[in-house]
């Protein structure tokens, strides 16, 4: 391990977004077991447990996975993608409880290995109708632990941004799992209007804003032909907003063009912490910061100011007559580049 | 959020038009979680009435029999003609486990057959629908006493209805009757098999057109070998074919090895779980 373990900073801004969390939690349990214990008298305490955190789990993993794309949409999601680790660890220990108390109500005290006997009970997996439905949560839960488990940057910086991404997008497989796991599961069992609808509801947001951010973003991200020297035209200086960036893609690689204190700079979007899009971020205090979770570059070299250590790849800038151009040939991270300088008239 | 507005979460405050709109956003979607905890909690399908006295301690005394499955045998009144009337109280285990094992070790010490004996047992009920199980809480110690019976063991009315084709759902009882809710169908299948294969005798719960329920009581030649087959038919609606037959409160249908594999080689449909055909008989 080549990265120390650090523990959690709280911030003010943290604390508040768990605050919230635990808020929503206790409401939703709260309401769950009101209401049950109004309309369905008969539930035992066990089968209170495991629906309520079961679907409490479900609705806290549809708000995870649509805050990235309403980010992409609107910045003005953005809060909420700061601390969505916090959340995704919180649904996780949600999922648990359901987990937990399902094995041990379903599987444990008998002649096999609680752990087996789901795997083994029911073995009708060439039925999609009597399929083992408990299965599918099973893996969906574990995909959760992984990703709880290294949610830590400290295991980012260990695993590396790229192999921890790809972890962490395994929570897509995670959804599906656990969406079969719902149809397979209850819905097919207690057949009800409500859940079937809240179910298709749920699907159809998550579908449809990913396809939405999806094709916004692939808009934006035609790739420009290069001119006689070899140049991209990023646009017109007027379209870069004083501490802000536009982004331009080169070679299939997103790069931001920032203008500054009477200077433009290019570096890599990719923000070395979590992939975060560092052209949709601004200049503060002399650096470019992440709009994602605030890790900040310098735009001339692109290196994070002392004591982090952080490096991006840096690009040539040119400024004619109005018109910024960008080298597409990337420079080793942490590259000092002297930046475009812009004539004040 | 104005154009100049930039969030940055270590920073103690957020700035302030997002800050408002954040407030306005969380307030939706806390609505939107009350809404859906509400209407999930509130359309489950309605749960059976029964009951598992969990931590509540009881002492029933009668004859216990291990045929055609453990039960405890319990003197209700007498008939007209004098005749006793007798109810059987299902016996299973602590957990999944059936609670033959238990007797099969009385009747190695007591040295007599446990229809010569008169058992005190203690353990929890579990009761609804008009059957009533007896969980041995306490495994071997739940046999707190056994005394050899005075007079002669009170007869069992058996009441032969021959073969029979019933269409229904294997259960496992105890859970059916009380220790879990809903204690039926696919959600259940895996605990079902689980107390099954672990030795509690399997039920068909049947319902005729009218839609009332008959509970019967499944056995076969070698129930052990039988219980473990059949316990992965439990969960699905099927038909079995057998001989019916009534033992007090109880409807028996015993199978043959060969229904068993034919059983196993149907093709379960997709529907619900509890049937509308079935049979009907008159008690």
């Amino acid at each position: 391990m080549g990265h120390r373990y650090t523990a959690v900073l709280w911030n003010r801004q943290k604390k508040i977004y768990d605050l919230v969390i635990l808020l929503a939690i206790f409401l939703y349990l709260l309401l769950f077991i009101l209401t049950a214990r109004f309309l369905s008298p008969g539930i035992t305490g066990e089968t209170m447990v495991i629906r309520a955190t079961g679907s409490l789990a479900l609705l806290m993993l549809h708000v995870i996975l649509s805050i990235g794309p309403l980010c992409r949409l609107n910045r003005r999601f953005l809060p909420l993608l700061y601390n969505r680790r916090h959340l995704g660890v919180s649904m996780f220990v949600i999922a648990a409880i359901h987990g937990v108390f399902s094995v041990l109500q379903f599987h444990s005290l008998g002649n096999v290995n609680p752990l087996v006997s789901v795997f083994a009970s029911n073995q009708d997996y060439d039925s999609l109708h009597n399929f083992p439905f408990q299965t599918l949560g099973f893996l969906g839960l574990t995909i959760f632990f992984l990703m709880a488990a290294t949610s830590h940057d400290f295991w980012l910086a260990n695993l590396g941004p790229r192999f921890w991404k790809t972890l962490h997008m395994m929570v897509y497989v995670a959804y599906g799992l656990i969406i079969m796991h719902v149809m397979l599961g209850i819905v097919q069992s207690e057949p009800s209007v409500i859940l079937v609808t809240l179910l298709g509801a749920g699907f159809l947001w998550i579908s449809g804003l990913h396809l939405w951010a999806g094709f916004k973003e692939a808009a934006a991200d035609r790739e420009k032909s290069l001119d006689r020297r070899g140049y991209v035209l990023v646009g017109e200086l007027g379209q870069i907003p004083e501490n802000g960036a536009v982004t331009v893609v080169v070679n299939g690689e997103k790069v931001a063009v920032f203008r500054y204190d009477g200077k433009l700079s290019a570096i890599s979007n990719v923000c070395k912490h979590q992939n975060g899009p560092l052209g949709e971020g601004k200049i503060v205090d002399g650096c470019v910061t992440c709009p994602w979770h605030g890790y900040q570059y310098l735009p001339h070299n692109g290196c994070s100011p002392p004591p982090f250590t952080e490096k991006v790849a840096t690009y040539d800038v040119l400024l004619e007559e109005e018109k910024v151009y960008l080298n597409p040939k990337p420079y080793p991270e942490g590259t000092t580049r002297n930046p475009a300088i812009i004539r004040q008239n | 959020m104005r154009k100049n507005e930039f969030y940055i979460g270590y920073l103690p405050k957020a700035p302030g038009t997002l800050a408002r709109w954040l407030r306005g956003i969380i307030a939706v979607l806390l609505a939107l979680l009350s809404l859906v905890a509400v209407f999930v909690a509130g359309n489950q399908q309605p749960f059976a009435e029964t009951y598992f006295e969990y931590g509540k301690s009881t002492q029933l005394k009668g004859v216990v029999s291990l045929t055609p499955v453990p039960r405890l045998i319990v003197k209700t009144g007498v008939d007209l003609k004098g005749q006793a009337v007798t109810k059987s109280i299902l016996l299973v285990n602590f957990g999944k486990s059936g609670a033959a094992e238990i007797f099969h070790n009385v009747e190695k010490t007591s040295g007599r057959p446990l229809t010569a004996l008169e058992f005190t047992l203690q353990g929890s009920l579990i009761y609804g629908e008009g059957k009533v199980v007896f969980e041995l809480t306490d495994q071997h110690a739940s046999v707190l006493d056994y005394v050899p019976l005075n007079q002669p063991y009170y007869p069992v009315k058996m009441n032969d209805l021959g073969e029979q084709s019933i269409y229904g759902e294997i259960i496992d009882p105890k859970c059916y009757f009380g220790v879990m809710k809903p204690g039926f169908g696919k959600v259940h299948r895996s605990c079902a098999i689980r107390c099954i294969s672990g030795g509690i005798s399997p039920v068909m719960v049947t319902k005729n057109e009218n839609g009332d329920k008959q509970f019967i009581l499944l056995t076969a030649d070698n129930s052990a070998t039988s219980s473990h087959k059949i316990s992965k038919l439990a969960g699905k609606p099927l038909t079995i074919n057998g001989q019916l037959t009534q033992m007090d409160d109880w409807l028996v249908l015993h199978y043959n090895e060969q229904e068993l594999a034919k059983i196993q080689h149907q093709k379960f449909v997709a529907g619900p779980l509890l049937p509308h055909q079935g049979i009907t008989i008159c008690n």
